[in-house]
């Protein structure tokens, strides 16, 4: 044991080890491998539902659109079931989920702020009006393709940041702290202009207030259709950002030290995250808490590594909002459950948890 | 080859640097002396090229630091701030990693080379056993080992140092006075450092420039410098000033002060 | 789809007798005269209960009513006492003399000082909001609260109907008009009294599918008329949000639409991804409803009930 440990300063190849490096080749394992859990997420969701198919079926089903595999013999229900009610589900449930997810991982790298989270600078208050403002109007409010509600809340959501940046803009830049006042400003204003509007338009109230809890029982793969390519571009465009959003955690001065644009990362960061949340909550409206629990969740298991960090928090954040999805349409036999109230029964033990942890870090040496 | 000529600067209502002129060699260690507010960090600041000059030229071999990019001057010159703040989670050579940045491309990663780099550096600022430590569990002295390897793994032309060891213990400002000298000699690296003990500053200087108010009242050698006289007229506190029994450079001591209170301003 | 009032009104006077005709002359169709109500002498003073428990006395007959209620306000008009109101909700829309009626407030943000300021000498309050209730006994303005959560059946209807009778005096048309709608109710659930199994029903209130369930007033409707909601007792909730999942697996014959003015029609429906394997699509079987028609606990429940009669036995009521 001694002479084990005497030898060992002098193990040449194991001292002369370079640090490892995090390189986009030897992340793809782990790429691939979320990928895989959270399809495998999805296909389960698709079996699962208030009426009782047998997963059997239920892959002879999916199968069945393929050439050359025979269809099975099953109610014509089950198959309607399947792919014009679940599948069209379990796909934007996983796409919002996603999306949220890695716009709470850039916004809590940009703001360094454990409470951060994609709709802290005024996305969710200026959809809410802008989708409040088109429920209340004579325009038809229908889940179909033209309707005027996700546009409405898209504008909202993008007027509503716009207006908390140009606020928080000092000079040359944004600081962190401007743009969390100013967005809580704008958020409280869009929230008291919801609520108003809520009174007053008694027979709306319920509507209103439908589309701000959120949820996907009237999803549609025009939905996804909206919402694809403003994930999938804002998501592929953030990660080159990932390195540098590592770098931005020493805080903004070092950073600016080693040579990074600091406000120009920021403006990009944001406003891509920004984008993507702006057009996930116009499909689904309000959920809450994954953008805040997931990107935590996978810090603290994955550590806090951006390239690491942006990818698993979409893929962690598409299996939770699927997992959420199944529970709130499967939950309470053929009626739907308020997805905002299973997020948020996750959320709060979540938040106790990371409180406990905290505590105990500071009581051991 | 940092040439600073005629400098004056500050900030939006007041010029805080008035006609600084200051050189430094490659190799060179020099240290930047003076009471609280006399304008060491602001010229610091200035030489990064993040603060706007009104007159005045900062050169780094020959080429100007004004209208460079941040990236630019990154890759010629390292900050180690005072007690930089380090985020939690991320082990060190990770951070020290980060010194790469200036040198790599948005979408680039790290290379083998930069993995050289990076365990050359921590080897040199003696904390290569460290690496796989989280940052934010580490000492004092150990977060400054790891500061340094960061900024040398940015391949600087130029070091600055801002009050380095103010926050560390008797033994760590030693080393890294220490650490800092070899590597500069060893490198060829330019180095200024703030520093506020005057006897250390002295033992590890090649140079030294006496600041006060935005001014340089005095640059040299330490023994040329740091006269007791200058250093009373600076700091307005009486002084004695010795040869240090083992390495011969200027010792400060205070003397006590005597009942009837002194003038301040320069005493001839 | 609708139907027109006439088809219904006509509809009604075949299948009942001169009951009907009776009742069709005194439903008050014309505006409101500014002449005050007959009152028999023998009906005042009055007291009566209140949903509160506590209880109000009124001594002689009201001739300022502020009535806080549609359903309150329509039953008015149906009794002819249309001449002692002084004000009408904000939501009041018939017949057309309390859509235009001059003096209006608002029900839903009550605002006891404009209440108040009209002087009334009874305030009916159907939903107690804001703590009106509470409020207006502070000011001892005369309020007759009849909770509208506690009107679940057609039953509870024809006691608000006998209830404003007596507050207004005209009790004796109130008992006709109750006795009229009964008959024309007995007329439909005699017809139906035969069907053991009758058609399961999915009655949607909004596009993201709340529908109404056993434990609701609509809910009572479909019970009379020995359909089958599919939303059950909706775990005990009067209006459930379902899954599109359960309504296609419950494959209902007829679906009810009571949200058109959101935008959804017969079309929209059968557009909607997997519902063509729904029977009530395949059957070409959605019609529309008037939501205040149907959901407002007044004279023209009945109404309702007759078009949803017809809607769901075109054999029978065609």
């Amino acid at each position: 044991m001694l002479e084990a440990r005497a030898e060992a300063p002098f193990a040449a190849a194991h001292e002369d080890a370079a640090p490892r490096l995090v390189t986009w080749r030897s992340l793809a394992p782990s790429y691939g491998l979320a990928a895989l859990a959270t399809l495998l997420m999805g296909l389960f969701a698709v079996s699962w539902g208030t009426v009782h198919i047998p997963p059997l079926a239920v892959a002879e089903i999916l199968l069945g659109r393929l050439p050359l595999v025979p269809a099975g013999d099953h109610p014509a229900t089950w198959s309607a079931i399947v792919w014009d009610i679940r599948v069209p589900r379990v796909v934007l449930a996983g796409l919002v989920g996603a999306t949220l997810a890695y716009s709470g991982a850039a916004y809590q790298g940009v703001f360094r702020n454990p409470l951060a989270e994609p709709y802290l600078i005024g996305v969710a208050a200026g959809a809410s009006v802008g989708a409040t403002l088109v429920i209340i109007s004579p325009l038809a409010v229908t889940a179909g393709v033209l309707s005027p509600l996700p546009p409405a809340a898209f504008a909202g959501a993008l007027v509503a940041v716009g207006i908390a940046w140009m606020l928080a803009r000092a000079g040359r830049g944004v600081s962190t702290v401007s743009l969390i006042l100013s967005g809580v400003a704008v958020s409280s204003l869009g929230t008291s202009v919801v609520t108003y509007l809520m009174l007053t338009y008694t027979d709306r109230t319920l509507s209103i207030l439908n589309w701000v809890l959120g949820g996907f029982n009237t999803a549609t793969w025009t939905r996804t259709q909206i919402l694809l390519p403003y994930a999938a571009a804002c998501g592929a465009l953030l990660l080159p950002y990932a390195r540098t959003l590592n770098v931005l955690q020493l805080d903004e001065d070092e950073a600016r030290r080693l040579g990074v644009n600091v406000e120009r990362v920021k403006l990009v960061v944001l406003g891509l995250a920004s984008l993507a949340t702006a057009a996930a909550v116009s499909v689904s409206g309000l959920i809450g808490f994954v953008g805040l629990v997931v990107p935590h969740t996978v810090r603290m298991v994955w550590g806090p590594d951006h390239r690491r960090l942006l990818p698993l928090s979409a893929f962690l954040g598409a299996s939770f909002l699927i997992a959420a999805d199944t529970i709130a349409r499967s939950a309470d036999a053929g009626r739907e459950v308020p997805i905002g109230v299973i997020t948020a029964l996750v959320g709060a033990p979540f938040f106790l948890f990371l409180l406990r942890r905290q505590q105990r870090a500071r009581v051991m040496p | 080859m940092l040439e600073v000529r005629g400098l004056r600067g500050g900030y939006r209502d007041r010029a805080v640097l008035h006609d600084i002129d200051l050189r430094v060699e490659r190799g060179e260690v020099c240290v930047l002396l003076g009471p609280n507010g006399c304008g060491k960090s602001t010229l610091l600041r200035a030489i990064t090229g993040a603060l706007p000059l009104a007159e005045g030229d900062v050169r780094i071999e020959g080429v100007p630091v004004r209208g460079m990019s941040a990236a630019d001057v990154a890759r010629r010159v390292a900050v180690v701030a005072q007690a930089a703040p380090l985020p939690e989670r991320f082990i060190a050579s990770d951070v020290v990693m980060m010194g790469r940045t200036p040198h790599l491309r948005l979408l680039q990663s790290e290379g083998r080379r930069d993995a050289a780099i990076v365990r050359d550096a921590m080897r040199a600022a003696g904390c290569w056993e460290l690496r796989e430590r989280y940052v934010d569990e580490l000492s004092g002295g150990e977060a400054q080992r790891v500061l340094i390897a960061r900024a040398l793994a940015q391949e600087p032309l130029l070091l600055l140092l801002d009050e380095p060891t103010s926050h560390l213990d008797l033994r760590h400002q030693v080393a890294t006075f220490a650490l800092v000298r070899d590597l500069c000699r060893a490198r060829g690296i330019a180095a200024v450092a703030v520093v506020h003990d005057l006897t250390l500053g002295a033992m590890f200087a090649d140079r030294v420039a006496l600041m006060a108010d935005g001014r340089i009242v005095a640059a040299g050698a330490p023994h040329e410098v740091l006269r007791a006289e200058a250093i009373a007229g600076v700091y307005g506190v009486p002084v004695r000033v010795v040869p240090h029994p083992v390495s011969g450079t200027p010792v400060v001591v205070v003397a006590p002060p005597a009942g009837a209170a002194r003038t301040q301003g320069v005493a001839s | 789809m609708t139907r027109t009032r006439s088809t219904r009104l006509g509809l009604a006077l075949a299948v009942a007798a001169l009951a009907l005709l009776a009742a069709a002359c005194g439903d008050s169709k014309s505006g409101s005269g500014s002449r005050p109500t007959p009152t028999p002498a023998a009906s005042f003073p009055v007291t009566l209960d209140r949903s509160d428990g506590k209880t109000l006395t009124l001594d002689a007959a009201p001739q300022r009513i502020v009535s806080l209620s549609p359903g309150a306000t329509e039953i008015i008009y149906a009794l002819g006492a249309e001449g002692s109101l002084a004000a009408v909700d904000n939501q009041a829309d018939y017949p057309q003399a309390a859509k235009d009626f001059p003096t209006k407030v608002d029900a839903y943000q009550p605002n006891v000082e404009a209440i108040a300021g009209l002087d009334p000498d009874l305030v009916f309050v159907a939903t107690d909001s804001d703590g009106i209730v509470a409020a207006l006994d502070r000011l001892h303005v005369p309020v007759l609260f009849s909770d509208l959560n506690t009107v679940t059946t057609i039953d509870g209807v024809y006691d608000q109907i006998r209830l404003l009778g007596r507050a207004t005096g005209t009790s004796g048309r109130a008992e006709d008009l109750v006795a009229a709608l009964q008959a024309r109710e007995r007329a439909v659930t005699g017809a139906v009294a035969d069907v053991s199994d009758g058609p399961r029903v999915y009655h949607e209130l909004d596009s993201t599918f709340y529908t109404a369930s056993d434990a609701s007033f609509i809910g009572d409707l479909y019970r009379l008329l020995h359909a089958r909601n599919i939303a059950g007792d909706g775990g005990g909730n009067p209006y459930p949000q379902l899954t599109q999942e359960a309504i296609l697996a419950a494959n209902p014959d007829v679906i009810v639409l009571a949200d058109e003015e959101f935008g959804v029609s017969v079309d929209s429906v059968k557009a909607r991804p997997g519902w063509d394997e729904v029977a009530a699509v395949k059957d070409n079987r959605i019609y529309g409803v008037d939501p205040d028609v149907i959901s407002r606990p007044g004279p023209r429940i009945i109404d309702a009930l007759e078009t949803l009669a017809k809607d769901l036995y075109p054999e029978k009521f065609g």
